[in-house]
């Protein structure tokens, strides 16, 4: 509340700034662990969404433009880092290929979906396995 | 195995597009199930996310979901940002990139949780705060 609040009252190159902050930071994580650069935007969105997005879109729909555009940038993050996980020999392009179809797939049936279902209890689930697996490699 | 793996990467692409953190269920999944080098599977991971979200953005950008200037913002000041990360984890012994992943994990779990906690329980609350606060602060 307060901080949709400030977001509000901030000038316009202060949020500019915070973005850039946020993408940075995104993009660190990104190259660093390969993933999880989508939460740091959402965060980073939600707290400036005052900003962002027209007073006129519900809520439903802010949440679905804060997800498809983190989803939207962090494709040029990944295409960045993908070049030097490949040149450095991290992985074999060869042996990735049996993700990519059902990728595809996937990709198409996500942006479908998300039409149709709320991604909060999906999100739940996710939280719960997250944890379980951070335990289980440190 | 074949046929776990596609599985796998299935409902990763679904949560992924939706921008539900699938990306790092891959890498969950190879780490913890395949027993893959965290280095390959996060090489893996990023391939597999830019062919599932090539696919996602589309149908997202013909329902004007993309806030288009945000996203440029984003775009640009992450590469900058990737191209430090992928130097930082190039120099740093696998085992501990693979700890600051599992911290990160819990991390993020936390942090979503909590998020979707405040949504449906604290809005209330959020409110009587807002209105409490008086009006000279």
């Amino acid at each position: 509340m307060t901080v949709s609040n400030a977001a509000k009252k901030m000038p316009a190159y202060l949020c500019y700034i915070l973005l850039g902050l946020g993408g940075v930071c995104a993009g660190i994580i990104n190259g660093f662990l390969g993933s999880g650069g989508g939460i740091i935007l959402i965060f980073a969105m939600s707290a400036l969404s005052a900003r962002i997005f027209p007073e006129s879109k519900s809520e439903s729909e802010q949440t679905k433009t804060l997800f498809a555009t983190a989803v939207a940038s962090i494709l040029p993050m990944s295409v960045v880092s993908v070049v030097f996980y490949l040149l450095r020999g991290s992985f074999a392009f060869g042996e990735s290929l049996v993700f990519l179809i059902p990728a595809a797939a996937g990709g198409l049936a996500g942006a479908l979906l998300m039409e149709k279902i709320s991604p909060s209890l999906l999100r739940i689930i996710f939280a719960v396995l997250m944890i379980w697996a951070g335990i289980r490699m440190i | 195995m074949i046929f776990w793996n596609i599985a796998a990467s299935l409902c990763a692409a679904i949560l992924a597009s939706m921008g539900v953190g699938g990306g790092g269920l891959l890498v969950i999944y190879l780490v913890l199930i395949l027993n893959m080098d965290q280095m390959r599977a996060q090489g893996i991971n990023l391939i597999f996310f830019i062919c599932a979200s090539l696919f996602s953005l589309p149908l997202h950008w013909k329902k004007g979901r993309i806030n288009v200037k945000t996203a440029l913002i984003f775009a640009v000041t992450g590469a900058v940002g990737s191209i430090l990360g992928c130097i930082l984890s190039g120099r740093l012994d696998p085992k501990y990139v693979r700890l600051c992943f599992g911290i990160f994990l819990i991390f993020a779990g936390a942090l979503t949780l909590l998020k979707v906690a405040k949504k449906y329980f604290g809005g209330s609350s959020n409110k009587k705060a807002a209105l409490r606060t008086p009006k000279s602060s």
